[in-house]
């Protein structure tokens, strides 16, 4: 099970989802990938829907947190 | 699939439906200028377009970029709503009903303060880009000054003030066409280009420059309306801004990680050379007025209406994509990707870019094709418009 975090932080758009993406679809087999932004990525979903996969994205104190789960 | 789990940033329905109207005013004004030819009915038309196209994607995109908060549905459509009645008045003034100019200015006015404020208050405690905020601060108080002349010119044409306020028209187009919408759209395209690419962003110190001199060239242009030779400086500064804009995208777009550019940069690129030769049509026309005309048709109908409906191919698609999650989140919806039919849309914007360039041209050297031109253009509207709808009406239409 692959496990990844990114800290996407301070980065401009649209870095925080080339980042994501990248990440994404260099994973093999089933994984979860975290990240931290500081706005909701949007323009991301559609794209996460697209690959087949899930998601979920939390408003949290300072930022977004984001959570996707790639099955098998 | 969970979009968002309840804290997304905003509700696209009421932008959705304010971006409907705006459109709606586009499509009048393609038929106007068809029917009549070059008239303040259809300028203005025109500029009801681009103002809610701004009051319905600054509610989505000043939110999603700087962490401010959007309107709830209902708020837009208020904010927008003395914007539509406004215009409505002030189209059908010029249709003939000339009484209704001072309530057309006045209620314009008061929808531009309002928007100026709410947007300027809002912005400035957001915590995300500093330039952007600073960008669309600028282009809210041009837009007020702007709303300021066209309430005293309005007044003017409805026998309520004096006719020397006409005079103030130069500085009104300068601020509204330059300052507000040119500097917002020049600021945004800084997220965009990259965002729709999908190519890496390397902001340096001098990255922003065109989006500062661009509002610079609106400001002096208007402030020195009476003096062609500082207008020619404000001018010529304009077209400067446009060649470092399209400097900046041109280098993002060969460092772009999708092969095919995307149908909302095929637009793009063609309003930024529309931009371009709007500027120099404006230098000449500081010597040889008759230029003037074709400027505002480069700068309206090229430069505007073609960043705006290039965008719109994206966000319209994108926010039709929300409003179908939420109402159906376990729906099958189509990808985003593929939603635009490209070759129908590639053949809207040959039809708009050669009809734009034709109305100018016509306007500047051969009046008897301003019709043709005119007609070209129109079918070409109608064309986006028509696939714009269907865009939309994919993900509208879906039912889980």
């Amino acid at each position: 099970m692959n496990e990844i975090r990114l800290d996407n932080r301070g980065l401009h758009p649209p870095e925080p989802m080339i980042r994501i993406l990248t990440a994404l679809d260099a994973m093999t087999g089933p994984g979860v990938l975290t990240a931290l932004l500081d706005r909701e990525p949007r323009f991301l979903f559609p794209e996460l829907e697209a690959r087949g996969l899930t998601y979920t994205c939390v408003r949290e104190e300072v930022g977004y947190a984001l959570r996707v789960e790639r099955g098998a | 699939m969970i979009a968002g789990q309840g804290d997304s940033v905003g509700d696209p329905v009421g932008s959705g439906i304010v971006l409907a109207v705006a459109f709606a005013y586009f499509l009048c004004g393609c038929v106007a200028l068809a029917a009549q030819g070059a008239s303040l009915l259809a300028l203005h038309a025109f500029a009801a377009f681009v103002v809610l196209s701004v009051v319905s994607a600054s509610n989505q995109l000043v939110p999603v970029l700087t962490g401010a908060r959007p309107l709830p549905p209902r708020g837009v459509l208020t904010m927008a709503a003395p914007f539509a009645a406004g215009f409505a008045l002030l189209l059908a003034a010029f249709a003939g009903a000339g009484g209704l100019f001072p309530a057309a200015g006045i209620l314009l006015l008061a929808g531009a303060a309002l928007w100026s404020v709410w947007t300027v208050a809002r912005i400035a405690r957001a915590p995300l880009e500093g330039q952007t905020r600073a960008a669309v601060t600028i282009a809210a108080a041009a837009f007020l000054v702007a709303a300021g002349l066209g309430a005293a010119m309005a007044l003017a044409l409805g026998g309520r003030a004096a006719p020397g306020l006409l005079a103030l028209a130069p500085a009104h187009a300068s601020l509204a066409v330059v300052a507000f919408a040119s500097t917002l759209i020049v600021a945004i395209s800084y997220r965009f280009v990259p965002m729709f690419a999908l190519a890496h962003t390397d902001e340096g110190r001098w990255t922003r420059s065109a989006q500062w001199l661009v509002a610079g060239a609106g400001v002096l242009g208007a402030a020195a309306a009476a003096w062609p030779a500082w207008q020619r400086a404000a001018f010529a500064l304009a077209v400067v801004a446009a060649l470092a804009a399209m400097a900046v995208h041109l280098r993002t777009l060969r460092a772009r990680l999708r092969k095919r550019l995307d149908v909302s940069l095929r637009y793009a690129a063609a309003a930024w050379v529309s931009a371009v030769a709007a500027g120099l049509c404006a230098v000449a026309a500081t010597w040889r007025p008759g230029a003037g005309s074709s400027a505002v048709a480069l700068a309206v109908l090229g430069w505007l209406a073609l960043s705006i409906i290039g965008y719109a191919f994206k966000i319209v698609g994108f926010l039709a994509w929300e409003h179908a999650r939420r109402v159906a989140p376990d729906a099958s919806l189509p990808p985003l990707g593929e939603a635009v039919p490209m070759r129908a849309a590639n053949a809207a914007l040959a039809l708009l870019a050669v009809g734009a360039l034709a109305v100018a041209a016509a306007l500047g050297a051969a009046p008897g094709l301003l019709r043709s031109a005119a007609a070209v253009y129109a079918a070409g509207g109608v064309s986006a418009v028509v696939i714009l709808w269907s865009v939309a009406w994919r993900y509208v239409g879906a039912r889980a």
